[in-house]
């Protein structure tokens, strides 16, 4: 092989300062009012940007490097380690080899109660790298920026801290584009970018986004600790087997594979009966128990290229064997026909459920599969944070997860008792250990600012008092998650459960109250 | 996988194929020249994704075969996957194969980087070179700090030099072949199964073309089917949402688009949800 010029100096991180600004109003203060006050105009109050501006409290000492890598649509039980925990055989564990997220889960902490804050690409991202609800971040739909108030973990981290930021793969919260460029309006805000993409498929964005995570992982010498974020994409390609998108040029037809009992079996709430709130719908473009069966297959598969994407990052960490962060999540999983839906959107554990895990084994119980902490993907800027050894930026939704996973951790004797998400936009859920209540606002058709304004062109917190825009659809769900995991009983209407409706309408009520809606920012 | 492939042949035929649609029609193979499977020869091929309203050129990829001994040979393999800012990934290896059904792969040295051209440097830390092999079953992967071991178990190959060896199969005598595939040059996945699929014709530019198929199922991989021409040269390669298309053989272009249209496919449509 001819001598090229891998050997030629590397380039270079250039990191400005940490800011050391102060500010008159401290967080406690500034959170306080958000909690009490709410409301859109508090943005533009110079309380808020004093804090958005204010150092908080100083790295001391060496902090670790981060890696958070990120899946795209990727199931919980799609994890073959977790079949001690999903023991039906309908669920993807039985149907996977993933030996290098097992790994990653037998030496880490892995949450199971784990939930997407709102189950779409964009939303989703926007809520983790922020620690805001997606109402807030102004991202409640793909292809939307994040609301420039609203500071994401590479900006905070560059105000605050001297860790060098790198993104690698799928972004999604700029606008009409996915892979952020090294400079220009397609940059990600805050991060230098290792530039991938050239599609939006996985299949072909993936080796590019873990052989240059890998091997910047490998190659750092730096003084100060970075932080990278390799977000892979599958498996999300999979959204391109329904037939609506691409004909039937790739999902097959019938039994294409002749694959008999290799083909993976229909989950237990692949036919179901109940009322759905307004949108949820199954899906209609296969033809019959076999080509769901092949879907389910093909899904599987891209489940287990992601396995050595993720093997391919990890191994590059190892290899190094100093103080490292991995933190392992997906920004949403896949219908994979529970309820007979195709991706994500819906208010269904399907969607809603994903890995993740925790991984130092200088810092973090190992070989731990945590039923007991309800975690959600706002928790994971305050985590990031954390480890950094800064405070969050203002006004977050969720909580560090520092404390629980840590080995000298302080406990988590007051954790949370419910998690809240958003759904299709207008649609909101409320998890609590045994239940789970959906229920979906009514679409005002101005796409536009449908949720920050009231129909006076006023802002207003979205809370269906706010007049008929904000009217609910019938039929809300509720399900007993702890006799029900497939969700096949709704008891939104039987009236046994109507205290149980009440207490949870009222638990999101709450929630909403606190929420500061954004103004959506389309960066491009 | 079940080995009645004849009872079934049309139908995957017909499912396999519609990754090429649309390429079909505009494709053009490369001459000839002095192409023969065995010998010394470069191959270029353009590598497609299938996008909902056709099909993007992304990158490309050479195969070169030096013949060394009558046992082996080498195999040089570049490869370029375009990225975003004008930057590609970039990844080369040298391969020493044995000279078999699957090309098995004995050695390797193999790196990688993001970079705007070939001869530029990494961009941001992202060079990495590392070497390979694989003696009794086991492959050790070395790279400057350390040595990674992992055991293999039975037949295996890679992906490139997978491509090889389709150009030496046998046709439809090909025995069913079971083996591990060693992707990006570093991880094993396991569990593949390579068999002779069909024969077909496929209506190209210049005219139809008989091209022999080869299924391959496996770990970590969805269904993807090789295609090879009369004259033995791997034509197309169809795996999901990726076509790989031979377009030069020994240096002479054949033609082939930078993207193409399937006529099936006329653009996203509404995917049941609201369009959000």
């Amino acid at each position: 092989m001819p001598e090229d010029s891998l050997n030629e100096p590397q380039h270079t991180t250039v990191v400005p300062p940490p800011e050391q600004a102060n500010s008159a109003v401290s967080r406690r203060n500034f959170l306080k009012a958000g909690a009490t006050i709410g409301g859109l105009s508090l943005l533009n109050h110079p309380s808020v940007a004093a804090a958005m501006n204010a150092a908080p409290e100083a790295a001391k000492g060496k902090k670790p490097n981060i890696v958070f890598i990120i899946s795209d649509q990727l199931n919980i039980d799609a994890i073959a380690h977790f079949s001690s925990h999903y023991k039906d055989p309908a669920y993807g564990c039985h149907w996977v080899k993933t030996p290098h997220m097992d790994r990653l889960a037998q030496e880490g902490f892995s949450f199971i109660e784990s939930h997407s804050a709102d189950p779409v690409c964009s939303p989703s991202r926007s809520c983790m790298f922020t620690g805001r609800m997606a109402i807030e971040t102004g991202v409640v739909m793909i292809n939307i920026g994040i609301d420039e108030h609203v500071p994401n973990t590479g900006q905070w981290f560059e105000q605050h801290t001297d860790y060098r930021r790198v993104y690698c793969g799928k972004w999604h919260m700029g606008g009409h584009w996915n892979y952020p460029d090294v400079s220009g309006s397609r940059k990600a805000p805050g991060f230098d970018t290792l530039p991938v993409g050239g599609s939006d498929m996985g299949i072909y964005t993936d080796p590019q986004v873990s052989n240059s995570a890998a091997s910047f992982i490998a190659n750092d010498h730096g003084d100060t600790p970075y932080f990278l974020v390799a977000s892979l994409m599958n498996p999300h390609d999979i959204c391109y087997w329904t037939t609506e998108l691409v004909g039937e040029r790739v999902t097959p037809g019938e039994d294409i594979y002749k694959l008999g009992d290799e083909l993976p079996i229909l989950p237990p709430n692949f036919h179901y009966e109940f009322k759905e709130p307004y949108g949820e719908e199954p899906y209609r473009g296969f033809h019959g128990d076999t080509q769901w069966r092949n879907y389910t297959y093909d899904y599987y598969r891209m489940v287990e290229d992601i396995d050595e994407h993720i093997g391919r990052i990890m191994d590059a960490v190892r290899e190094r064997n100093d103080d490292t962060i991995v933190i392992f999540t997906s920004d949403h999983g896949e219908g994979l026909g529970r309820h007979q839906r195709v991706e994500k959107w819906h208010p269904y554990q399907s969607s809603l459920k994903v890995p993740l895990i925790i991984w130092s084994p200088k810092r973090v119980k190992a070989g731990i599969l945590d039923t007991e902490h309800m975690s959600s993907g706002v928790d994971i800027t305050p985590t990031l944070c954390d480890y950094a050894g800064i405070e969050p930026p203002p006004l977050q939704r969720g909580l560090s997860l520092r404390p629980i996973v840590d080995i000298e951790g302080a406990g988590s004797k007051n954790w949370r008792t419910s998690i809240y998400s958003e759904w299709q936009i207008t649609g909101r859920l409320v998890r609590t250990r045994k239940y789970k209540y959906a229920m979906r606002y009514q679409y005002s058709g101005n796409f536009e600012k449908p949720f920050v304004r009231k129909s006076d062109g006023s802002h207003t917190q979205f809370v269906s008092s706010h007049g008929e825009d904000f009217a609910e659809y019938p039929n809300a769900l509720l399900f007993d998650l702890e006799k029900d995991p497939w969700e096949l009983n709704n008891l939104a209407e039987n009236i046994d459960y109507a205290s149980v409706v009440a207490e949870h309408r009222h638990i999101l009520r709450q929630w909403e109250a606190t929420l500061i809606p954004g103004q959506h920012f389309d960066r491009n | 996988m079940t080995a009645d492939a004849d009872r079934f042949a049309s139908k995957v035929s017909d499912f396999s194929l519609r990754g090429l649609e649309g390429l079909a029609e505009e494709y053009i193979p490369p001459p000839l020249g002095s192409f023969t499977p065995d010998g010394s020869w470069k191959q270029t091929y353009a590598m497609f994704v299938l996008v909902p309203k056709g099909a993007l050129k992304v990158g490309e990829f050479s195969l070169e075969r030096k013949v060394k001994g009558s046992t082996d040979f080498m195999l040089g393999v570049a490869v370029r996957r375009r990225g975003n800012s004008g930057f590609s990934l970039f990844q080369r290896a040298e391969i020493q194969c044995n000279l078999d059904e699957l090309a098995t792969p004995v050695s390797w040295l193999f790196d990688t980087k993001l970079a705007r051209e070939a001869n530029d440097p990494p961009y941001l830390q992202s060079g990495r070179r590392r070497s390979a092999s694989v003696r009794n079953s086991v492959m050790m992967v070395r790279d400057r700090l350390r040595t990674t071991r992992i055991e293999l178990d039975g037949a295996y190959s890679n992906e490139w030099s997978l491509l090889e060896a389709m150009q030496r199969l046998p046709g439809e005598k090909t025995r069913n072949m079971h083996y591990t595939l060693i992707d990006e040059f570093d991880t094993p996945q396991p569990a593949h199964t390579l068999t002779f699929r069909d024969k077909v014709s496929v209506p190209l530019k210049n005219g139809p073309a008989t091209l022999t198929g080869y299924y391959d199922l496996g770990t970590a991989a969805v269904p993807t089917t090789y295609w090879v021409d009369e004259n033995h040269r791997l034509t197309f390669v169809c795996s999901g949402l990726t076509v790989y298309a031979l377009n030069m053989t020994n240096g002479h272009p054949g033609q082939c688009p930078d993207r193409f249209s399937s006529s099936e496919s006329e653009g996203p449509q509404d995917s049941g949800k609201e369009n959000w």
